[in-house]
Order: C-alpha cells, then sequence, then structure tokens
C-alpha cells in the first residue's frame, strides 16, 4: 500500500537520523506477551468499590475498585442498572444483583446474582433470581449476605416487598420471604435479616441452615408520624445505628434472641440544633469499628427538604461516649460515606463532582481527592 | 427517580448556602462543565427555555421546563417537558408507568394544595434533560408511596426509565 511505504520511508529516514542519538542505548526487547493484571489477596483493608449507577446512562452502571491511598484505579466491574452491590465477608467475593433487557432497553428481562472475584474481577458465577429486585438508587441494605457468607439476601420491590435468598454454596436461589409493610434486609448474624416497617417496628426474620423461613418477630422502634428515620443506617457487627432527619441516634442491638433498642442520642446540643445543624446525605453515617467512631454528614441551616442533600461537613462522634469528639471538612459536598474496618483507618466520601475524598482518621487529616473517579456514585464499599 | 444533587438546579442554591460567594462562582464554573447536558443549572438557559415552554395557562402559573415550577415540588429525575413530553404526556416512544408515588404541592396562583403524582416514563434510557430534585414532601423507604429514590418504571413493559411527569390529581382534602 502507498500509504504504508511512505510511512515506512519516513520511518526508516526518522531511524537513521536518530540512530546517532540513540546509540548509547540497547534496543528495548519486544514485550513478550500482552499480560493480565490480577489484583491481590488477601486486598489492602483500604481498597475501595465505589457503586457508579451513571444516572445519564443507566442500562449500565459500574463498581469501579480503587486504591485510596495511591489515589489509583484498580479496575472495574460492569453491572446491569442500577445494581445493587456488596462484598462477602471472606474478601474473595462482589456480589452484583444484576437486570439486563435482551435488546437493551427493551425485550426480555433477566435478573441474576453475579458473583465477582475481587482478584480477577471477573465472573466466577451467577444465579438467575426472581425479576424482582429493587430498582432504586442503590444503598447499603439492599443487598446482603449472612455472616457466614452461606446466603445473600437480595431486596425485591414490586412495590410489594420480599427478600430473595440465594444460597452460595449450592448456588441456587431457596426462595423468596414476604416483608409486607416492611423494607430492606439488614443482616443479622449468619440466619436472621431485619427489615424497617412503615409502623415504626423493626421485623427480625431468622432462618434455618437450608435459608427457610422459622420464625418472625416485630419490635417497636420509632415513631414515624414524628420524625423521619433515615434507613441508610450503618453497623458494627449486629449493633446498627440509625438517625432520623432531626439528629437523634437510635440505636439497636441485634445480638440477643430478639432486638434490643439501645438509648438515643443526639448528635447535637441544644445551641447546635437552634443554629440550625442536622444531618443529611445519601450514605450519611458510617463507622469505623476498630475506633469504635461514627462519622456523620452534617448541614447547617438545614431544612426538612435537605435530609438527602449533600455536605461538605463531617462531625466525628464516640460511640463508647456518644459526644461529638471532632469535625472534618471537605473541600467539595459529600453525599456518602464510608469507613474502613481495620486500626489505622480511612474514611472515604463520595463527592458530587465525581470525586473520592480520603481522610486519615487516625492522624485525622486529610489526604487528597481522587477526582473524577465516578458519575454517579451512591454507595463505597469496604473489605 | 432519583439524581446525584449536584446535578440540580437545588443544589446551586444549596451550594450558595454554605460557601461564600466567591467559592460559590468557582463552584458554578466547575458546575458549568459537570453539568454540561443540564442547562437548566444557568440562569440565562433557563430564559430561553421559557421561550420553549408549554404556555402558562391560567390558574397554572410558571414555566414547566423550570424546576422550579410549582408542581414540581417533589419530583426527581429528567422533566418529560424537556426531553420532547410535556409536564404531563411522555414522550414520543415511551410508555407511562401507571405505579407512581405521590407529593402535595401548593399551586401558588389560588393557594390550594394538590395532589400530584410522579409518573415515570420509561422504555428509553436517561433523557439527561433538565435534571431536577426537590425533596419537599419525601418520605423515607419505609413509605414508599411518599418515596423517590425508587424507579417507578414497574408497572411499564420495560422498566428503563426515562423521564418523570407530573400530573394533578386532585385537591388535597
Amino acid at each position: 500500500m502507498r500509504i504504508s511505504r511512505i510511512l515506512a520511508h519516513t520511518t526508516l529516514a526518522l531511524g537513521a537520523s536518530l540512530a546517532g542519538l540513540s546509540s548509547a542505548y540497547a534496543d528495548l526487547p519486544a514485550d513478550p506477551t500482552i499480560g493480565q493484571t490480577t489484583l491481590p489477596f488477601p486486598p489492602s483493608p483500604h481498597r475501595a468499590y465505589i457503586i457508579d449507577v451513571e444516572f445519564d446512562s443507566f442500562v449500565t452502571g459500574r463498581v469501579t475498585v480503587v486504591d485510596p491511598e495511591a489515589k489509583r484505579m484498580l479496575g472495574m466491574v460492569p453491572t446491569g442498572f442500577a445494581a445493587p452491590s456488596t462484598l462477602s465477608r471472606d474478601q474473595h467475593t462482589l456480589y452484583s444483583a444484576d437486570l439486563f433487557y435482551s435488546r437493551g432497553t427493551r425485550g426480555d428481562r433477566t435478573d441474576v446474582l453475579t458473583a465477582w472475584d475481587t482478584s480477577t474481577l471477573s465472573p466466577k458465577w451467577e444465579v438467575k433470581i426472581p425479576s424482582k429486585r429493587s430498582e432504586s438508587l442503590t444503598q447499603r441494605y439492599g443487598l446482603n449476605t449472612s455472616s457466614d457468607d452461606r446466603f445473600v439476601y437480595v431486596y425485591n420491590f414490586t412495590p410489594s416487598t420480599s427478600v430473595t435468598v440465594v444460597n452460595t454454596t449450592d448456588k441456587s436461589v431457596v426462595g423468596e420471604i414476604a416483608i409486607p409493610g416492611c423494607v430492606l434486609n439488614y443482616p443479622v448474624g449468619a440466619r436472621a435479616f431485619a427489615s424497617l416497617c412503615g409502623d415504626g417496628s423493626l421485623q427480625l426474620v431468622k432462618l434455618d441452615d437450608a435459608g427457610k423461613e422459622i420464625s418472625r418477630s416485630k419490635t417497636k422502634f420509632f415513631d414515624p408520624n414524628a420524625e423521619k428515620l433515615v434507613e441508610r443506617a450503618t453497623n458494627i457487627g449486629d449493633t446498627y445505628y440509625f438517625v432520623t432527619t432531626t439528629g437523634t441516634v437510635r440505636p439497636v442491638d441485634f445480638s440477643g434472641a430478639e432486638p434490643k433498642v439501645l438509648p438515643s442520642w443526639s448528635l447535637t446540643t441544644e445551641d447546635e440544633k437552634k443554629a440550625g445543624w442536622a444531618p443529611g446525605g445519601w450514605q450519611l453515617i458510617a463507622a469505623a469499628p476498630k475506633l469504635n467512631r461514627m462519622y456523620v454528614l452534617m448541614h447547617d441551616a438545614n431544612e426538612a427538604m435537605k435530609w438527602e442533600d449533600p455536605s461538605p461537613f463531617v462531625w466525628v462522634y464516640d460511640l463508647k461516649t456518644m459526644k461529638k469528639i471532632g469535625t472534618l471538612e471537605s473541600k467539595t459536598p459529600i453525599w456518602s460515606l464510608n469507613a474502613t474496618s481495620d486500626d489505622k483507618p480511612l474514611l472515604l466520601g463520595a463527592n458530587i463532582e465525581g470525586g473520592l475524598e480520603v481522610f486519615d482518621l487516625d492522624a485525622g487529616k486529610y489526604t487528597g481527592t481522587m477526582e473524577k473517579i465516578a458519575k454517579t456514585a451512591t454507595q463505597i464499599l469496604t473489605h | 427517580m432519583k439524581l446525584l444533587d449536584l446535578l440540580f438546579e437545588r443544589s446551586t442554591r444549596h451550594v450558595a448556602d454554605t460557601t461564600s460567594r466567591r467559592k460559590l462562582l468557582a463552584r458554578l464554573g466547575s458546575l458549568m462543565v459537570v453539568g454540561a447536558a443540564l442547562p437548566v443549572l444557568l440562569p440565562i438557559d433557563r430564559t430561553s427555555k421559557a421561550l420553549a415552554a408549554d404556555k402558562p395557562m391560567a390558574g397554572d402559573p410558571g414555566d414547566p421546563n423550570s424546576c422550579d415550577y410549582w408542581r414540581y415540588c417533589s419530583i426527581d429525575g429528567f422533566l418529560c417537558s424537556c426531553c420532547g413530553g410535556s409536564v404531563s404526556s411522555c414522550p414520543p416512544g415511551t410508555e407511562a408507568s401507571q405505579v407512581a408515588w405521590v407529593g402535595t404541592c401548593r399551586n401558588p396562583a389560588d393557594g390550594k394544595d394538590y395532589i400530584i403524582s410522579y409518573n415515570d416514563c420509561c422504555g428509553k434510557h436517561s433523557c439527561t434533560q433538565c435534571a431536577c430534585t426537590r425533596n419537599d414532601s419525601e418520605e423515607p423507604a419505609y413509605r414508599p408511596f411518599n418515596n423517590n429514590d425508587v424507579n417507578w418504571c414497574l408497572a411499564a413493559k420495560s422498566h428503563i426509565y426515562h423521564c418523570t411527569v407530573s400530573v394533578i390529581r386532585g385537591v388535597a382534602i
């Protein structure tokens, strides 16, 4: 081909003219093959997985895997239609509850639970699940594992509510458990999950080793006519922390036979409340278990309608004393928080410009931002 | 449906509440880049949009292409009026989902509270025009029919979300 000959001549001429310059170096060897990167196991405790629902191109979303210390992207998992995602307790698996149409935006619908290897970021297996899984902005208690990883609980909303139980050992759907009047699944130990109910109660469903329901009970928790309790809680083990939109913390201990509602406490002093401080955000709270601390996105000049708005202000609480012990601030408002579970934890915040804010909680300082790592990040997962 | 607040007109106001004017101007610069597909953020664009807006009806004041329009008090998604439809009709080739969530909005013309259903138009992917979120009467997920974080394409053949219409269902008692 004529173009190739011209190109070859040009290249030769260029090579000849550069020969004198490059003679001090040996030729680089040809790369023997194209490599295939895998991520190490066990993962660094600081590795993070950003759930990005990509609202402007909602049909496919992604989970972006990052190293927040090095501010480096490690890889990506493509998911189907605002897919809820969660990590297994043994750190080997990322689950996504994917929804696909055979013609992209139309055609036959298929829902699958996909199990991704956290080192190869490739699918290990999948199982078809009922076409009922909740389609919403993803949230922390929409998809979860039992504490021994035997079961995955998929929250369904049609708008009837139920939970699909998947057995990960034989990779099968055990069945569907109806939770009328209640939403989400807050995993409790190895064989139970709780749900938050419209009448202000917590429902606890206990399972047997096959994943079938053996009992359910309801515990009075809060007054839905008196306050708004944000469903996007955080937990340390089987103790869950919920906050209301006016700043009351309502903890629940699920470690006993029945849920025990613990004494509530306030995120704000009376003066702070009068000054307009109140929590708000999407995943607006996070806990660092090794520090026994909780981090809350706080608004100044709060108004009721701002309960899901982002904020640059993070207030730090000691969960033992239930006192505010510090504040952190980011340049860009943050919408969702998470903290790592190691003893030198990071606080990670998905900001509203697609960046990931990184705070070193051991040193109590901001370490930088991964800019433009996501489009519409709803959650950050860590091991 | 729910969008990230950065992309929304109301967030601009929120940023204004929480930062100095100088910072706000700097922030708006980046908003313009990020929100390039969402010109509703810019006042000048809103003026030009108004020219293309549905004609105001007597007793139904405001610009249906603006996030400030009274019926949008609890909307969360793309305005169908900017996507080839109108405040109460779906764009060509999309299907209205008859299952929806409802909010209560006050009409500034008559001072009455109206029940508004926010029906999603479905079957094509995101419209990406005129993103708007206002959570004035939104409730948490345990009151799902007052929650706008859900994809309400649940009753459409394809559940892929395109945009949202705001339909008057009656006067609230």
